[in-house]
């Protein structure tokens, strides 16, 4: 069965009936998403940050030894 | 898990973190005489490499806060950062230097990003078949 010939079948349900079928649909997306509610994710990412990279482009350069090492 | 044993590529496994497959990939870093192994997070969308606080710790670093002069943004906003040099091992390659910002946290997974790593390195992702293959710069 397809949506078009499903649709007309819908639009006789009664309002109940229609809020039924839409929650019934809206928990087989859930169910399907890869990303489940309420799990959590976490994003490692740090935001774009240029002036640390060219602070570090410019360490990388001078190729110094490292100025916080052990006392 | 390295697969391979030549040079010019090799292949890691993706690793599970909280149910979720990701590039993780073994590392051997070093300063001075000091190497920690550990486990990094090939991070293509990070514009730098970033390594966790008590990392730095253990490979002999000292925290100074006034030489803490990387700024950090977005999730790591606020939280102070120095930068460092260490050499790297990555499977069987020769020792790269990579550039760090050492950040004051342990918030952060250690991060490999824009600079330098994906410099070093070509890094390609299978995610489908659960492997990424990495090769020295060409």
């Amino acid at each position: 069965m397809t949506l078009n010939q499903l649709l007309p079948s819908l639009k006789e349900l009664s309002h109940d009936e229609k809020v039924r079928a839409f929650e019934f649909l809206k928990k087989e997306l859930e169910q399907e998403e890869l990303i489940s509610p309420g799990q959590e994710y976490r994003i490692f990412t740090p935001d774009p940050c240029p002036e640390a990279a060219v602070k570090l482009m410019e360490l990388l350069e001078r190729g110094s030894s490292n100025d916080v090492e052990r006392r | 898990m390295s697969k391979g044993v030549e040079q010019v590529r090799q292949q890691f496994s993706y690793v599970s973190y909280k149910g979720i497959l990701m590039p993780f990939l073994p590392i051997k870093l070093t300063n001075n005489n000091v190497s920690v192994e550990t486990s990094a997070l090939l991070d293509s969308g990070a514009m730098i490499n970033v390594l966790p606080y008590q990392l730095g710790l253990n490979l002999g670093l000292y925290w100074d806060d006034s030489k803490a002069n990387i700024p950090l943004s977005g999730n790591l906003a606020n939280c102070p950062a120095a930068g460092i040099l260490l050499t790297a091992i990555v499977g069987n390659f020769a020792p790269v230097k990579l550039a760090f910002a050492w950040a004051k946290t342990d918030n952060v997974s250690t991060l490999l990003g824009q600079v330098n790593f994906f410099a070093e390195f070509d890094i390609c992702f299978y995610r489908s078949k659960q492997y990424f293959e990495i090769a020295l710069k060409s």
